[in-house]
């Protein structure tokens, strides 16, 4: 079965896309600096996963074959192992692999999601209701950490903008706002009562043109598969122009609102974070730069690119305004 | 245990510490290969056990003052592991994370603060490993001291490093801030703590728990004098205890003579004398435990001179060996009093039985 890339617009001839000898992806690293240390007769006494991921072959999942799979850009999908448990959802804890580990008491089902505000169609709604009579798709998006590290994910979602078409926001809707769920209980990171992690629960929005702009995804799966839960299932959003802290999981409100929302990650640190958050290698964190990248599973980093790439896409709802002050 | 081969389980757990962190590291390896971002790993845990140790290294003069535990023989060891995992460190993210891109490298040093912090105290370490050695602790005498004071730097920067590094959960920065402020909050009370020592050891003589140290009081000023001189030789037989290079080097004076009033091989009396520094370099080099006790003390001060005369009973390995009294002449420098001539007598039999 074929991926389909909705942006079909940005195909890119084979003979651009970056030869394999140019990079070295992890597994290779791995095993050549196991090599290096005499590890070709360590490797396979270590065992376990790392001894299996020498030999592992790109996956193959559901019967989809996402051996070729590659964005636009001609950059490979991650593996699925590592979009799995290379996690940022902090109300699972704070290491990469806690999500991975601590989301096994989680239940995305069954699932309802509260729509509120200025709209024509407020409401409690079952996930399935939410999402009834879309037609989901497989895209394949860059995902850019602000931490920056990013990876090549292929989605599946409908766009936002058919969701939020059918719920008739109002005039007075500048703005959405996601709110993902509170649900201690299930999730340890929100748990912690001695210096808590953020503020719970993590709110995220979008300006109404991002959220109707066609790229912006509302997620159900990955892989062509269901979301795990610390991918952040049943239901996430995907800007992919946007860094990684925008795309809010496991989302069970939906508010449309005048006033731009007080997303979690401004509220903590607002010099360092902001609203728009859009992928921009000229405007640094006030702690690290942001010029270049780690793609996970290379070895060199990469130069990353103004709108994650997206900028075709996305630059004109940007226009006249200064990117370094809307951080 | 017999006190050698308590030395060597010591110095096992001591080598195990060090070690530990590189078996975490194998441990985590065998799990998935360090994940999907080995280099961010391999960085974090090269940071972790840097500042683990340094914070361990840290912790060695406190235990010996709260809790007695002397382990002051096994810092350079922890002191030198906590640089080595500090190179791994700064060379992981300057070869792997960075991949020798000095121009970013020099941006994220100038510019980044939790860049720059960590970097200065990885430069800071560097003087500290290299004068590690017993040469220069000679070499260097009482600035060696004043110089490896620089850790104290170093680990602050150390902790701000994490600290300015982690996005939001400050929890761990936080527990390293306070192990770090504890650490060096307990080093500021020596005076109050001697204070507080020499009160145990006048209340306990007053029930006769303990001899007297017998002071010839000239002046009541002169306690604190008297009570720091004895500190002087209580550190002398901890060192020797501990095998400590560095705390020998650092209370004699480098002229100082050792002197014994003795007999030669015919009985005759004969006075001998060696250089301070063999005297040291043969406790470093003993393969025994050398554990020598002793017996009330008197202490005169006079100004920047001081006296101490003490009976002994050395012990070696636990075993009874002979007994004597060892004469301290006391001089104080700008830093403090150090001894600058020892004299002693040592005698095999009739020694009073004091109980081993």
């Amino acid at each position: 079965m074929l991926i389909r890339v909705k942006n079909a617009g940005l195909d890119i001839p084979s003979s651009e896309i970056t030869p394999e000898g140019t990079y070295l992806n992890r597994r290779k690293f791995i095993a050549a600096a196991g090599a290096i240390a005499g590890g070709h007769l360590v490797a396979p006494a270590l065992g376990g996963n790392a001894g299996k991921a020498f030999a592992r072959s790109r996956e193959e999942l559901n019967g989809q074959d996402f051996s070729d799979a590659r964005d636009e850009l001609g950059a490979e999908v991650n593996d699925y192992e590592d979009i799995t448990t290379y996690n940022n959802f902090y109300e699972f804890g704070v290491d990469k692999r806690d999500p991975s580990r601590n989301s096994g008491d989680f239940k995305p089902e069954p699932w309802t999601v509260e729509v509120n505000g200025h709209c024509a169609k407020p409401g409690t709604y079952a996930l399935e209701d939410l999402l009834a009579g879309h037609t989901e798709e497989d895209r394949i998006y860059r995902l850019r950490c602000v931490e920056a590290w990013s990876m090549v994910i292929p989605w599946r979602g409908i766009p936002l903008a058919d969701v939020i078409s059918r719920l008739e926001p109002t005039g007075s809707a500048n703005y959405v706002q996601f709110k993902t769920i509170i649900r201690p209980e299930e999730m340890p990171g929100q748990r912690r009562r001695v210096i808590p992690i953020l503020p719970w629960p993590y709110l995220e929005g979008l300006r109404m043109d991002e959220a109707m702009n066609p790229l912006t995804l509302l997620v159900t799966g990955l892989y062509g598969r269901s979301l795990l839960n610390q991918n952040g299932a049943p239901l996430r959003l995907m800007a992919p122009w946007k860094y990684g802290f925008k795309n809010v999981k496991s989302i069970v409100e939906i508010s449309f609102v005048e006033d731009m929302p007080r997303n979690t990650w401004h509220v903590q640190t607002p010099h360092e974070y902001g609203f728009y958050a859009n992928v921009n290698p000229e405007v640094d964190h006030p702690r690290w730069s942001q010029a270049r990248e780690r793609r996970i599973g290379k070895l060199l980093r990469q130069p990353t690119l103004m709108f994650n790439g997206y900028g075709d896409q996305v630059e004109h709802m940007y226009a006249g305004m200064d990117l370094a002050r809307w951080y | 245990m017999h006190p050698k081969t308590r030395a060597r389980v010591l110095s096992a757990l001591i080598w195990g510490v060090c070690l530990a962190p590189l078996l975490w590291l194998v441990v985590r390896f065998r799990e998935d290969g360090l994940g999907a971002n080995p280099i961010e790993e391999f960085t974090h845990w090269g940071g972790s056990s840097t500042l683990i140790l340094l914070l361990l290294t840290l912790a060695v003069t406190p235990l010996r003052r709260w809790a007695g535990w002397n382990l002051v023989r096994y810092r350079r060891r922890l002191g030198l592991a906590a640089f080595f995992y500090g190179l791994t460190h700064f060379m992981t993210y300057l070869a792997l994370d960075q991949f020798f891109a000095f121009e970013y490298v020099l941006e994220d040093i100038a510019e980044r603060p939790y860049i720059t912090a960590g970097f200065a105290a990885f430069v800071l370490l560097i003087p500290l490993a290299v004068t590690s050695t017993r040469g220069w602790i000679r070499r260097l005498g009482r600035r060696w001291q004043r110089l490896h004071r620089i850790v104290y730097l170093a680990a602050g920067l150390g902790v701000l490093h994490y600290f300015w590094k982690v996005k939001a959960d400050t929890l761990w920065p936080i527990v390293a801030a306070v192990v770090l402020a504890v650490l060096l909050a307990s080093r500021l009370k020596p005076k109050a703590a001697r204070r507080g020592k020499s009160l145990i050891i006048l209340v306990a003589s007053a029930w006769g728990l303990t001899p007297s140290p017998m002071v010839a009081q000239s002046d009541p000023g002169a306690e604190a004098d008297q009570q720091a001189i004895l500190q002087v030789v209580d550190d002398l037989f901890d060192a020797m205890r501990a095998r400590d290079g560095e705390t020998l080097e650092r209370i004699f004076h480098p002229d100082t003579r050792l002197i014994t009033a003795g007999t030669n091989a015919d009985g005759v009396p004969e006075v001998t004398e060696i250089p301070i520094s063999r005297f040291i370099s043969s406790v470093l080099a003993s393969s025994s435990y050398l554990d020598e006790r002793i017996y009330n003390p008197v202490v005169q001060v006079n100004n920047n001179l001081g006296t101490v005369w003490v009976e002994y009973d050395f012990f070696a390995d636990g075993e009874f060996s002979h007994c004597g009294a060892d004469a301290f002449m006391m001089g104080r420098s700008a830093d403090g009093w150090q001894i600058v001539q020892i004299a002693h007598t040592m005698v095999r039999e009739g020694c009073p039985e004091r109980g081993g």
